[in-house]
Order: structure tokens, then C-alpha cells, then sequence
């Protein structure tokens, strides 16, 4: 189901883990529409 | 009508509300307390998940739905058992196949579609707003789909017939219930033939790789590139060739990233939920676009329309005339999945177009392979290079033409 389950290495998971923090990140910025109309603003 | 309709709005494209998460959470936590098969446990689970998520109403339609399916079924199958010892069974055989397989799903959907078409007879008459809400919850685009996907299975392909309440969960699972993906019965079956996926520390990561990713993709950079391109509250537009390949870079975002918030959430609460895009974008040519894009309606149209005609055609016309077998596969199969969309004219014309468009790269890639000059390495970079331009702009040419104003109407 759904593609590999396999556990991968330490560098992967370390990758993954960052790649998730920057994504958490980007969403708590930039997902709501007053913050999307704020840079809209200034553009 | 009309505050359950925005209730179901508000609670169907809720990603961000915490809401929604909670209900996620209790489903996890509460699958392996219950005792009993896996699909039993989950439709269980799941109506309770209806419930909190679109009020009770909700719950009560999608588990009645499953008790008349299911009894359409079951009777069904009574009368293609009688069928293999009686004489008269191949007419029995053919009412059932026509009254499971065509006729219930195809009415809903009709219904549905009609309905859709149709509003200002909608709006006008309060009784039929009531009858047609209802109908419309029940014939939901991809509820038809997984109905005939289960007909198929149990009638021809001889699955076992699950009982109502896992039917519910199989037809109407709380997370793929807006825009899918269209899962597999056959799959939601296999759930029964063992334990649950272990949620190690690893499936945890990936789960949350994939809903971080799902909600980047459609609040984030989908929503941004709305926003940038037609204005905070203002309605999307296809006036120019330009705002359709926006549109069509918006509508990836937001759906592949929907699809990709209901894949991490199926792999929390170990219930097969398909992949739906792959990259569709790196796709050299329109045929593997479709391999990428929506790959759950493609798989479900291989597996239930093209597969079984077309094996049936050459069959009945042989070899010789395979090649039209297979033409005659593709052309229903793309007319299905134009009138699937809407049953307008426009989608009739996508329809055609597309396998317009299909057979005539098939016919120039069985050309080209039977010349050397052609499979040179060279070659074959610069068409994976070149291709994807290639597939964006026939396709946002076909959807500027004919389809994206009544997208947008959506």
C-alpha cells in the first residue's frame, strides 16, 4: 500500500525530518489567507 | 438545505481546522480497541467520524445506501447462483448485471449530474431541494465510481461481499469523501486477511511527509498562486491562454495536495488509500500525463471500462481486428471520463478530443520504434526534455478551449 515502508537510512530520515520542519514552518507562515494578502500587498 | 450545504462546505475543506484532526486522532486510537474484521472495525469507526465531521444526517444516509447496495447485491448474487444450475439463468444472469452494474449506479449519477446542470429547477422547488440534496450525498461522483468498482468485483471477479457496515466505509470513507481518491474494493477486502500496519517511528515520518506536503502544496503554494494571479476574494478566470496555465498549475496544487493529505491519512489508520498524482508534470507525452495525473479515475477506468472491452471486442472480432478493438476501448473509455466530469457537450468534445489526441500518439510511437533513427540516445533525451512542454501546452490548449470555463462554474 501506498509506496515503500522501509525504513532508510540515518542521513534519510535526518533529511526528512528537516524537509518536515520546513514545510511545518512554511505552513504556520504563509497558510492563512491575511498572511498570503500581506505579501500581496507589498508585491 | 442551504446551512447544511455550508456546513458540509466548511467541514469538507478542512485541512487546517483542528477539528478534523481530532477525529483523525480518534479514529487511529480507536481502530484497534474494537473488536472484529478490520473492515468491520473501520466502517464502524468511520460512520462515528461522519458523524462528528457532517452531523448525524450524514452518517444515517451513507450506512442506509450500504444496506439497499448491499442487498442489491445479495440478490444479485442469489440469481447468478441460479444461474449456473437453472435454465433460465442467463436472463437472470443479464437482469442482475444490468439492475447492479449499469442501471443503480448510473441512475444516482444521472441524477446527480442533472442536478448539477439543472440548479434553477433546484432552487424553485423546496421538496425537490430536499430530494435532490439527498440523491445528490448519495450519487456523489465518486460514490457511483466505488459502486461500480464493487459490483464489478463481486459479480464478475467472484470477491467476497462485505457486510453494510464495511460497504459504508468502503463507499464512504470520512477522508477521501470530497474529491477521492476512487479506492480499490479489492484492496479494502485484503484489509481482512491480516493485522493492521504496525505505525512504527519510520510510517509516523511518512505520515507526516505526506500531510505536511498535501497542505504546503494546497494552502500554501496553491493558494499563493491563487492569490498572485487573480487577487485576494477575487473569482478565478480563463480569460486569456495564460490565466488557463495558471489555472492548471492551481489545480495540481490544490488537488495533488488534497489527494496527498488523504494518502498520509490513510496510511495513519492502515486503510488502502490510493496514490493519486505522480509528477505529472515530467510526463513526456498526453498518454503518460494520464498515467500521473488523477491515477486512481485511471486505474478505476483500466480496470472496469478499457481492460474488459477490450479483451471482450477481440474476443468477439478476433485478432486481426485487435487494433479496433482497442480504438473502441480507448473512445468509451475517454467519453466516460469526459461525461464524468460534467454531462455538458464541452466534456463530450474533451472526451473526444483526448482519444483523438491518445491514438494518434500511439500510432506515431509504434512508427517511430519501427525506425533506428529514432531510438538514439540523443533523441531520447531531448524528448524527455522537450515533451513536458509539449503536454502542458496541448493540454492547457484543450482545457482553454473547451472545458475550463465550466470548471470554474464549479
Amino acid at each position: 500500500m501506498n509506496g515503500t515502508t522501509q525504513p532508510a537510512s540515518r542521513g534519510a530520515i535526518a533529511l526528512i525530518i528537516a524537509w518536515i520542519v520546513l514545510k511545518v514552518l512554511l505552513i504556520v507562515l504563509l497558510a492563512h489567507q491575511d498572511v498570503a494578502g500581506f505579501l500581496y500587498a507589498g508585491f | 438545505v442551504k446551512r447544511r450545504r455550508r456546513e458540509w462546505e466548511i467541514a469538507l475543506g478542512s485541512f487546517l481546522d483542528l477539528g478534523f484532526w481530532l477525529v483523525c486522532a480518534a479514529v487511529m486510537l480507536a481502530l484497534p480497541l474494537i473488536p472484529g474484521r478490520r473492515t468491520l472495525r473501520f466502517g464502524l469507526v468511520n460512520l462515528a467520524a461522519l458523524g462528528f465531521l457532517f452531523g448525524w444526517q450524514a452518517a444515517v444516509v451513507a450506512l442506509g445506501f450500504a444496506v439497499v447496495f448491499n442487498g442489491v447485491l445479495l440478490l444479485s448474487l442469489h440469481l447468478l447462483g441460479r444461474g449456473d444450475t437453472h435454465p433460465s439463468g442467463v436472463a437472470a444472469k443479464r437482469t442482475s448485471i444490468a439492475l447492479v452494474g449499469i442501471l443503480f449506479p448510473a441512475f444516482l449519477f444521472v441524477f446527480h449530474k442533472l442536478a448539477m446542470e439543472h440548479p434553477a429547477f433546484v432552487a424553485s422547488t423546496p421538496r425537490a431541494q430536499l430530494i435532490i440534496q439527498l440523491f445528490a450525498a448519495l450519487s456523489f461522483s465518486y460514490i457511483a465510481l466505488r459502486c461500480a468498482d464493487m459490483a464489478h468485483c463481486v459479480l464478475w471477479k467472484r470477491a467476497d461481499l462485505l457486510d453494510p457496515l464495511s460497504t459504508a466505509g468502503f463507499l464512504c470513507p470520512f477522508h477521501m469523501i470530497l474529491s477521492g481518491p476512487v479506492n480499490r474494493y479489492d484492496e479494502h477486502v485484503k484489509m481482512n486477511d491480516g493485522p493492521a500496519p504496525a505505525l512504527t517511528a519510520w510510517v509516523g515520518l511518512l505520515v507526516l511527509n505526506d500531510i505536511t506536503t498535501g497542505i504546503l502544496y494546497k494552502y500554501v503554494i496553491g493558494e499563493t498562486l491563487r492569490i498572485f494571479a487573480f487577487g485576494i476574494d477575487e473569482p478565478m478566470r480563463a480569460a486569456t491562454w495564460l490565466d488557463t496555465a495558471i489555472l492548471f498549475i492551481y489545480m495540481f496544487f490544490d488537488f495533488a495536495g488534497y489527494s496527498r493529505v488523504c494518502l498520509g491519512i490513510g496510511r495513519l489508520i492502515g486503510v488502502p488509500t490510493p496514490e493519486n498524482f505522480r509528477a505529472p508534470f515530467l510526463a513526456s507525452t498526453i498518454t503518460e500525463f494520464f498515467t500521473r495525473w488523477h491515477m486512481s479515475l485511471g486505474a478505476f477506468i483500466q480496470r472496469n471500462i478499457y481492460t474488459p472491452l477490450q479483451l471482450h471486442l477481440v474476443r468477439r472480432w478476433g485478432l486481426r481486428r485487435a487494433i479496433w478493438g482497442g480504438l473502441t476501448a480507448l473512445f468509451f473509455a475517454w467519453i466516460f471520463v469526459g461525461l464524468w466530469h460534467r454531462l455538458s457537450v464541452h466534456f463530450l468534445t474533451y472526451g473526444l478530443v483526448m482519444t483523438l489526441v491518445v491514438w494518434l500518439e500511439k500510432l506515431v510511437r509504434d512508427r517511430l520504434l519501427k525506425t533506428k533513427w529514432a531510438r538514439r540516445p540523443a533523441l531520447t533525451w531531448l524528448w524527455r526534455a522537450a515533451g513536458p512542454v509539449y503536454v502542458f501546452v496541448v493540454m492547457t490548449t484543450v482545457l482553454h478551449l473547451l472545458v475550463i470555463t465550466e470548471i470554474l462554474r464549479v
